[in-house]
Protein backbone atom coordinates (compact mmCIF):
# COMPACT_ATOMS: atom_id res chain seq x y z
CA UNK A 1 0.00 0.00 0.00
CA UNK A 2 3.07 2.38 0.53
CA UNK A 3 3.71 2.46 -3.20
CA UNK A 4 0.41 3.35 -3.74
CA UNK A 5 0.40 5.75 -1.80
CA UNK A 6 3.67 6.97 -3.67
CA UNK A 7 2.46 6.49 -6.65
CA UNK A 8 -0.50 9.23 -5.84
CA UNK A 9 1.84 11.35 -4.23
CA UNK A 10 4.20 11.16 -7.49
CA UNK A 11 1.10 12.04 -9.41
CA UNK A 12 0.33 14.94 -7.83
CA UNK A 13 3.45 15.89 -8.82
CA UNK A 14 3.30 15.18 -12.49
CA UNK A 15 -0.09 17.26 -12.59
CA UNK A 16 1.54 20.14 -10.88
CA UNK A 17 4.85 20.26 -13.21
CA UNK A 18 1.90 19.83 -16.20
CA UNK A 19 -0.11 22.72 -15.01
CA UNK A 20 3.16 25.11 -14.78
CA UNK A 21 4.41 24.01 -18.67
CA UNK A 22 0.84 24.77 -19.52
CA UNK A 23 1.12 27.87 -18.26
CA UNK A 24 4.25 29.08 -19.63
CA UNK A 25 2.96 27.49 -22.83
CA UNK A 26 -0.14 29.71 -23.04
CA UNK A 27 2.17 32.75 -22.41
CA UNK A 28 4.42 31.66 -25.97
CA UNK A 29 7.23 29.73 -24.30
CA UNK A 30 7.76 27.91 -26.73
CA UNK A 31 10.03 25.47 -24.32
CA UNK A 32 7.20 24.65 -22.14
CA UNK A 33 5.40 23.13 -24.72
CA UNK A 34 8.02 21.42 -26.49
CA UNK A 35 8.65 19.67 -22.86
CA UNK A 36 4.67 19.00 -23.04
CA UNK A 37 5.00 17.25 -26.35
CA UNK A 38 7.77 14.76 -25.26
CA UNK A 39 6.46 13.90 -21.87
CA UNK A 40 3.24 12.90 -23.90
CA UNK A 41 4.60 12.04 -27.18
CA UNK A 42 4.90 8.18 -26.26
CA UNK A 43 1.58 7.87 -24.53
CA UNK A 44 -0.60 9.90 -27.29
CA UNK A 45 1.18 7.76 -29.53
CA UNK A 46 0.56 4.56 -27.79
CA UNK A 47 -3.05 5.16 -27.10
CA UNK A 48 -3.05 5.88 -30.72
CA UNK A 49 -1.53 2.95 -32.25
CA UNK A 50 -3.75 1.22 -30.06
CA UNK A 51 -6.93 2.45 -31.24
CA UNK A 52 -6.14 2.79 -35.01
CA UNK A 53 -3.71 -0.38 -35.43
CA UNK A 54 -1.19 1.65 -37.67
CA UNK A 55 1.96 3.03 -37.38
CA UNK A 56 1.64 5.76 -39.97
CA UNK A 57 -1.71 6.90 -38.94
CA UNK A 58 -0.81 6.92 -34.94
CA UNK A 59 1.66 9.25 -35.69
CA UNK A 60 -0.17 11.18 -37.33
CA UNK A 61 -3.09 11.56 -35.64
CA UNK A 62 -0.45 11.94 -32.62
CA UNK A 63 0.73 15.12 -34.45
CA UNK A 64 -2.58 16.37 -35.14
CA UNK A 65 -3.74 15.68 -31.44
CA UNK A 66 -0.50 17.66 -30.23
CA UNK A 67 -1.81 20.55 -32.90
CA UNK A 68 -5.14 20.81 -31.55
CA UNK A 69 -3.66 20.80 -28.06
CA UNK A 70 -1.29 24.12 -29.30
CA UNK A 71 -4.40 25.04 -30.91
CA UNK A 72 -6.74 25.20 -27.52
CA UNK A 73 -4.21 25.30 -24.78
CA UNK A 74 -5.79 29.03 -24.11
CA UNK A 75 -8.82 27.15 -23.16
CA UNK A 76 -7.46 24.54 -20.83
CA UNK A 77 -9.10 25.71 -17.52
CA UNK A 78 -7.52 23.02 -15.24
CA UNK A 79 -10.52 21.78 -14.32
CA UNK A 80 -9.75 18.52 -14.99
CA UNK A 81 -6.03 16.53 -15.37
CA UNK A 82 -3.65 17.91 -17.95
CA UNK A 83 -3.41 14.45 -19.48
CA UNK A 84 -7.14 13.55 -18.65
CA UNK A 85 -8.26 16.60 -21.99
CA UNK A 86 -4.95 15.19 -23.67
CA UNK A 87 -6.44 11.86 -23.65
CA UNK A 88 -9.94 13.01 -24.69
CA UNK A 89 -8.41 14.63 -27.81
CA UNK A 90 -6.38 11.77 -28.84
CA UNK A 91 -9.38 9.65 -28.48
CA UNK A 92 -11.72 12.28 -30.35
CA UNK A 93 -9.19 12.04 -33.01
CA UNK A 94 -9.12 8.59 -33.19
CA UNK A 95 -12.37 7.88 -33.41
CA UNK A 96 -12.84 10.38 -36.62
CA UNK A 97 -10.16 8.76 -38.42
CA UNK A 98 -11.75 4.86 -37.67
CA UNK A 99 -14.86 6.62 -39.33
CA UNK A 100 -13.43 7.71 -41.83
CA UNK A 101 -11.47 5.16 -43.08
CA UNK A 102 -14.55 3.02 -42.23
CA UNK A 103 -12.68 0.51 -40.76
CA UNK A 104 -14.80 -0.72 -37.50
CA UNK A 105 -14.90 -3.94 -36.30
CA UNK A 106 -17.64 -6.00 -35.02
CA UNK A 107 -16.41 -7.80 -32.07
CA UNK A 108 -19.20 -8.80 -29.32
CA UNK A 109 -18.97 -7.77 -26.16
CA UNK A 110 -21.74 -7.61 -23.01
CA UNK A 111 -21.15 -5.24 -20.32
CA UNK A 112 -23.43 -6.82 -18.40
CA UNK A 113 -22.50 -10.14 -17.79
CA UNK A 114 -21.70 -10.34 -13.89
CA UNK A 115 -18.50 -10.53 -12.13
CA UNK A 116 -19.04 -13.97 -10.95
CA UNK A 117 -17.53 -15.08 -14.00
CA UNK A 118 -14.29 -14.49 -12.86
CA UNK A 119 -10.83 -15.16 -14.53
CA UNK A 120 -10.35 -18.80 -13.38
CA UNK A 121 -13.86 -19.94 -14.67
CA UNK A 122 -11.93 -19.96 -18.06
CA UNK A 123 -9.45 -20.63 -20.06
CA UNK A 124 -6.39 -18.84 -18.08
CA UNK A 125 -2.94 -17.38 -19.19
CA UNK A 126 -1.67 -19.58 -16.09
CA UNK A 127 -1.93 -22.88 -18.12
CA UNK A 128 -0.79 -21.96 -21.09
CA UNK A 129 2.49 -21.70 -18.99
CA UNK A 130 3.67 -18.18 -20.07
CA UNK A 131 3.23 -16.95 -16.54
CA UNK A 132 5.48 -12.98 -17.55
CA UNK A 133 5.12 -11.66 -20.20
CA UNK A 134 8.23 -10.10 -20.07
CA UNK A 135 9.82 -12.96 -19.45
CA UNK A 136 8.34 -14.48 -22.94
CA UNK A 137 8.24 -11.27 -25.05
CA UNK A 138 11.68 -11.89 -26.97
CA UNK A 139 9.36 -14.46 -28.70
CA UNK A 140 7.87 -12.89 -31.59
CA UNK A 141 5.52 -15.51 -31.54
CA UNK A 142 4.02 -14.17 -28.45
CA UNK A 143 3.94 -10.67 -29.22
CA UNK A 144 2.05 -11.63 -32.38
CA UNK A 145 -0.63 -13.03 -30.10
CA UNK A 146 -0.73 -10.47 -27.86
CA UNK A 147 -1.06 -7.99 -30.36
CA UNK A 148 -3.99 -10.11 -32.61
CA UNK A 149 -5.69 -10.66 -29.12
CA UNK A 150 -5.92 -6.75 -28.07
CA UNK A 151 -7.41 -6.51 -31.87
CA UNK A 152 -10.39 -8.44 -30.98
CA UNK A 153 -11.41 -6.15 -28.56
CA UNK A 154 -14.10 -3.63 -29.25
CA UNK A 155 -13.24 -0.09 -29.20
CA UNK A 156 -14.91 0.56 -26.12
CA UNK A 157 -12.78 -2.54 -24.40
CA UNK A 158 -9.68 -1.37 -26.32
CA UNK A 159 -9.86 2.16 -25.13
CA UNK A 160 -10.42 1.23 -21.37
CA UNK A 161 -7.58 -1.20 -21.16
CA UNK A 162 -5.20 1.30 -23.27
CA UNK A 163 -6.06 4.20 -20.93
CA UNK A 164 -5.80 1.83 -17.87
CA UNK A 165 -2.43 0.75 -18.66
CA UNK A 166 -0.68 3.38 -20.62
CA UNK A 167 -0.55 6.32 -17.70
CA UNK A 168 -2.33 3.97 -15.15
CA UNK A 169 -5.84 6.61 -15.00
CA UNK A 170 -7.86 6.33 -12.09
CA UNK A 171 -11.23 4.74 -12.10
CA UNK A 172 -12.23 8.54 -11.49
CA UNK A 173 -10.17 9.99 -14.50
CA UNK A 174 -11.13 7.21 -17.07
CA UNK A 175 -14.73 8.33 -16.01
CA UNK A 176 -13.93 11.60 -16.54
CA UNK A 177 -11.78 11.13 -19.98
CA UNK A 178 -14.51 8.66 -21.02
CA UNK A 179 -17.95 10.25 -19.64
CA UNK A 180 -19.16 8.09 -18.22
CA UNK A 181 -20.19 6.74 -14.51
CA UNK A 182 -17.40 5.06 -12.45
CA UNK A 183 -19.71 2.10 -12.51
CA UNK A 184 -19.58 1.58 -15.98
CA UNK A 185 -15.70 2.26 -16.08
CA UNK A 186 -15.40 -0.76 -13.08
CA UNK A 187 -17.48 -2.91 -15.44
CA UNK A 188 -15.52 -2.32 -18.92
CA UNK A 189 -12.46 -2.62 -17.63
CA UNK A 190 -13.43 -6.26 -16.10
CA UNK A 191 -14.91 -7.22 -18.97
CA UNK A 192 -12.12 -5.77 -21.48
CA UNK A 193 -9.60 -7.84 -19.00
CA UNK A 194 -11.81 -10.76 -19.59
CA UNK A 195 -12.24 -10.47 -23.37
CA UNK A 196 -8.42 -9.79 -23.77
CA UNK A 197 -7.96 -12.83 -21.49
CA UNK A 198 -9.48 -15.50 -23.45
CA UNK A 199 -8.85 -14.28 -26.93
CA UNK A 200 -5.10 -14.67 -25.57
CA UNK A 201 -5.59 -17.99 -24.02
CA UNK A 202 -7.41 -19.15 -27.39
CA UNK A 203 -4.09 -17.74 -29.19
CA UNK A 204 -1.36 -19.80 -26.87
CA UNK A 205 -3.36 -23.20 -26.91
CA UNK A 206 -2.99 -23.11 -30.89
CA UNK B 1 -15.68 -10.82 4.39
CA UNK B 2 -16.87 -13.47 2.34
CA UNK B 3 -15.97 -14.96 -1.01
CA UNK B 4 -18.18 -13.04 -3.19
CA UNK B 5 -17.45 -9.86 -1.52
CA UNK B 6 -13.78 -10.14 -1.68
CA UNK B 7 -14.14 -11.78 -5.28
CA UNK B 8 -16.00 -8.16 -6.15
CA UNK B 9 -12.88 -6.06 -4.39
CA UNK B 10 -9.83 -7.79 -6.66
CA UNK B 11 -10.22 -5.41 -9.83
CA UNK B 12 -10.05 -2.22 -7.11
CA UNK B 13 -7.56 -3.88 -5.04
CA UNK B 14 -5.19 -4.72 -8.08
CA UNK B 15 -5.89 -1.16 -9.73
CA UNK B 16 -4.98 0.28 -6.17
CA UNK B 17 -8.39 2.01 -6.06
CA UNK B 18 -9.47 0.44 -2.31
CA UNK B 19 -8.80 3.16 0.63
CA UNK B 20 -5.75 1.74 2.62
CA UNK B 21 -8.06 0.15 5.18
CA UNK B 22 -10.24 -1.83 2.99
CA UNK B 23 -6.98 -2.93 1.28
CA UNK B 24 -6.14 -4.09 4.13
CA UNK B 25 -9.04 -5.99 5.18
CA UNK B 26 -9.04 -7.55 1.74
CA UNK B 27 -5.21 -8.62 2.16
CA UNK B 28 -6.10 -10.40 5.53
CA UNK B 29 -9.23 -12.32 3.66
CA UNK B 30 -6.86 -13.70 0.78
CA UNK B 31 -5.11 -15.44 3.23
CA UNK B 32 -8.11 -17.69 3.78
CA UNK B 33 -9.91 -17.62 0.13
CA UNK B 34 -7.10 -19.83 -2.51
CA UNK B 35 -9.52 -20.07 -4.48
CA UNK B 36 -9.54 -15.67 -4.96
CA UNK B 37 -6.25 -15.46 -4.52
CA UNK B 38 -5.80 -17.71 -7.57
CA UNK B 39 -8.14 -15.24 -9.22
CA UNK B 40 -6.12 -12.29 -8.36
CA UNK B 41 -3.05 -14.07 -9.57
CA UNK B 42 -4.93 -14.85 -12.72
CA UNK B 43 -5.71 -11.24 -12.88
CA UNK B 44 -2.32 -9.90 -12.18
CA UNK B 45 -1.13 -12.46 -15.00
CA UNK B 46 -4.07 -10.48 -17.72
CA UNK B 47 -2.88 -7.01 -16.32
CA UNK B 48 0.50 -7.68 -17.45
CA UNK B 49 0.05 -9.35 -20.52
CA UNK B 50 -2.29 -6.33 -22.01
CA UNK B 51 0.23 -4.18 -20.47
CA UNK B 52 2.82 -5.91 -22.79
CA UNK B 53 0.25 -5.85 -25.32
CA UNK B 54 -0.24 -2.68 -26.08
CA UNK B 55 3.46 -1.14 -25.05
CA UNK B 56 5.35 -4.04 -27.01
CA UNK B 57 4.39 -3.17 -30.90
CA UNK B 58 5.35 0.66 -29.84
CA UNK B 59 8.42 0.32 -27.85
CA UNK B 60 11.20 1.10 -30.88
CA UNK B 61 8.99 3.23 -32.71
CA UNK B 62 11.09 6.32 -33.11
CA UNK B 63 9.40 9.74 -31.82
CA UNK B 64 12.11 11.97 -32.07
CA UNK B 65 10.68 13.90 -34.76
CA UNK B 66 7.26 14.35 -33.52
CA UNK B 67 7.83 18.28 -32.08
CA UNK B 68 9.37 19.35 -35.16
CA UNK B 69 6.47 17.72 -37.41
CA UNK B 70 4.03 19.36 -34.99
CA UNK B 71 5.29 22.90 -35.28
CA UNK B 72 5.94 22.35 -38.96
CA UNK B 73 2.15 21.52 -39.15
CA UNK B 74 1.64 24.47 -37.09
CA UNK B 75 3.18 27.29 -39.44
CA UNK B 76 1.89 25.71 -42.51
CA UNK B 77 -1.60 26.11 -41.20
CA UNK B 78 -1.25 29.63 -39.82
CA UNK B 79 0.48 30.48 -43.41
CA UNK B 80 -2.95 29.28 -44.57
CA UNK B 81 -4.90 31.02 -42.16
CA UNK B 82 -3.10 34.55 -42.81
CA UNK B 83 -3.25 34.03 -46.95
CA UNK B 84 -6.87 33.60 -46.37
CA UNK B 85 -7.56 36.49 -44.21
CA UNK B 86 -5.44 38.34 -46.40
CA UNK B 87 -7.11 38.32 -49.09
CA UNK B 88 -9.82 40.96 -49.63
CA UNK B 89 -13.24 40.70 -49.42
CA UNK B 90 -15.74 40.52 -52.32
CA UNK B 91 -16.47 44.57 -52.14
CA UNK B 92 -12.57 45.37 -52.36
CA UNK B 93 -11.92 43.25 -55.29
CA UNK B 94 -14.98 44.24 -57.51
CA UNK B 95 -13.33 48.08 -56.70
CA UNK B 96 -10.03 47.21 -57.49
CA UNK B 97 -10.65 45.43 -60.55
CA UNK B 98 -13.21 48.47 -61.77
CA UNK B 99 -10.50 51.03 -60.89
CA UNK B 100 -7.99 48.87 -62.75
CA UNK B 101 -10.76 49.11 -66.30
CA UNK B 102 -11.36 52.52 -65.67
CA UNK B 103 -7.42 52.98 -65.64
CA UNK B 104 -6.88 50.88 -69.43
CA UNK B 105 -5.57 48.00 -67.62
CA UNK B 106 -7.92 45.68 -68.74
CA UNK B 107 -8.33 47.06 -72.33
CA UNK B 108 -10.51 43.89 -73.86
CA UNK B 109 -12.80 44.40 -70.96
CA UNK B 110 -13.21 47.95 -72.28
CA UNK B 111 -13.34 47.08 -75.49
CA UNK B 112 -16.06 44.04 -74.72
CA UNK B 113 -18.03 46.86 -72.38
CA UNK B 114 -18.12 49.50 -76.11
CA UNK B 115 -19.14 46.58 -77.81
CA UNK B 116 -22.22 45.71 -75.26
CA UNK B 117 -22.98 49.76 -74.98
CA UNK B 118 -23.44 49.86 -79.00
CA UNK B 119 -25.22 46.87 -78.77
CA UNK B 120 -27.60 47.71 -76.61
CA UNK B 121 -28.20 51.63 -78.30
CA UNK B 122 -28.71 49.65 -81.68
CA UNK B 123 -31.21 46.94 -79.79
CA UNK B 124 -32.97 50.23 -78.19
CA UNK B 125 -32.73 52.42 -81.21
CA UNK B 126 -35.51 50.14 -82.71
CA UNK B 127 -33.74 47.58 -85.58
CA UNK B 128 -33.18 47.18 -88.72
CA UNK B 129 -33.16 51.10 -90.00
CA UNK B 130 -30.96 52.83 -87.86
CA UNK B 131 -27.79 52.36 -89.83
CA UNK B 132 -24.36 53.80 -88.93
CA UNK B 133 -24.31 57.15 -90.67
CA UNK B 134 -28.00 57.35 -90.91
CA UNK B 135 -29.52 58.53 -87.60
CA UNK B 136 -27.82 61.55 -87.17
CA UNK B 137 -29.97 63.76 -90.22
CA UNK B 138 -33.15 63.52 -91.65
CA UNK B 139 -33.24 61.32 -94.56
CA UNK B 140 -35.51 62.08 -98.00
CA UNK B 141 -38.60 60.03 -97.02
CA UNK B 142 -38.48 61.17 -94.07
CA UNK B 143 -38.73 64.95 -95.00
CA UNK B 144 -41.66 63.79 -97.80
CA UNK B 145 -43.50 62.40 -94.50
CA UNK B 146 -43.30 65.75 -93.04
CA UNK B 147 -44.09 67.84 -95.69
CA UNK B 148 -46.18 65.76 -97.35
CA UNK B 149 -49.28 63.46 -96.34
CA UNK B 150 -48.44 61.18 -93.64
CA UNK B 151 -47.48 58.33 -96.04
CA UNK B 152 -44.58 56.78 -97.41
CA UNK B 153 -44.15 57.26 -101.08
CA UNK B 154 -44.41 54.35 -103.64
CA UNK B 155 -40.99 53.68 -105.74
CA UNK B 156 -41.29 56.25 -108.35
CA UNK B 157 -44.14 58.38 -107.17
CA UNK B 158 -43.39 61.78 -107.82
CA UNK B 159 -44.73 64.48 -105.76
CA UNK B 160 -45.08 68.04 -106.03
CA UNK B 161 -44.61 69.92 -103.22
CA UNK B 162 -46.19 73.47 -103.21
CA UNK B 163 -42.87 75.28 -100.98
CA UNK B 164 -42.31 78.29 -102.47
CA UNK B 165 -41.86 76.94 -106.29
CA UNK B 166 -38.36 75.84 -105.87
CA UNK B 167 -36.29 73.87 -108.42
CA UNK B 168 -33.81 71.45 -107.81
CA UNK B 169 -30.99 72.67 -109.43
CA UNK B 170 -28.71 69.51 -108.08
CA UNK B 171 -28.73 66.69 -106.55
CA UNK B 172 -26.52 63.86 -105.13
CA UNK B 173 -27.13 60.97 -103.58
CA UNK B 174 -24.02 59.25 -101.13
CA UNK B 175 -24.44 56.12 -99.09
CA UNK B 176 -28.46 57.10 -98.51
CA UNK B 177 -27.87 60.62 -98.19
CA UNK B 178 -29.02 62.75 -100.66
CA UNK B 179 -28.02 66.55 -100.99
CA UNK B 180 -30.83 69.05 -102.56
CA UNK B 181 -30.36 72.73 -104.09
CA UNK B 182 -32.77 74.43 -104.83
CA UNK B 183 -32.97 77.45 -106.92
CA UNK B 184 -35.47 79.45 -105.07
CA UNK B 185 -35.05 82.14 -107.75
CA UNK B 186 -37.81 80.25 -109.78
CA UNK B 187 -41.18 80.62 -108.73
CA UNK B 188 -42.56 78.29 -111.79
CA UNK B 189 -40.61 75.60 -110.49
CA UNK B 190 -42.02 72.96 -108.64
CA UNK B 191 -39.98 71.24 -106.22
CA UNK B 192 -39.65 67.54 -106.94
CA UNK B 193 -38.75 65.02 -104.66
CA UNK B 194 -37.20 61.63 -105.13
CA UNK B 195 -38.44 58.91 -103.09
CA UNK B 196 -35.27 56.67 -102.15
CA UNK B 197 -35.40 53.31 -100.43
CA UNK B 198 -32.44 52.21 -98.58
CA UNK B 199 -30.02 49.76 -100.75
CA UNK B 200 -31.57 51.45 -103.67
CA UNK B 201 -29.13 54.34 -105.72
CA UNK B 202 -30.66 57.37 -106.86
CA UNK B 203 -31.13 58.34 -109.92
CA UNK B 204 -32.40 61.63 -111.07
CA UNK B 205 -35.17 61.99 -112.74
CA UNK B 206 -35.52 63.00 -116.61
CA UNK B 207 -34.59 66.40 -117.49
CA UNK B 208 -32.12 66.81 -114.70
Amino acid sequence: MASTWRAALANQDEKAIDQALVERAVQGDKKAFRQLVERYQRKVYTIAFGVVRNPDTALDVTQDAFVKIHRNLANFKGDSSFYTWVYRIVLNLCIDRKRREARQAEVDYDDAISHGEGFTNGPTLASTGIDNPAQAVHRKELVEHMDRALATLSEEHKTILLLREVDGLSYEELAETLDVPKGTVMSRLFHARKNFQKSLSRYLKQ
Amino acid sequence: MNSIELKEMLMPYLDGELQPTVALEVEKALANHPECRAELEEMTRVSAFSREAIFAPVASVNLAGVYDGVMARIAAEDKALAKAAARPGVWTRASTWLSEVVRFERPMVLVGMAAALLGAVVLLSGGDDAVPGMSSGPSVADSVEKEGPKRRGAEGEVKAVARGGVFVEKLEAQKGKAFIDFDQNDPEAPMVLWHVMDGEGIQAPKGL
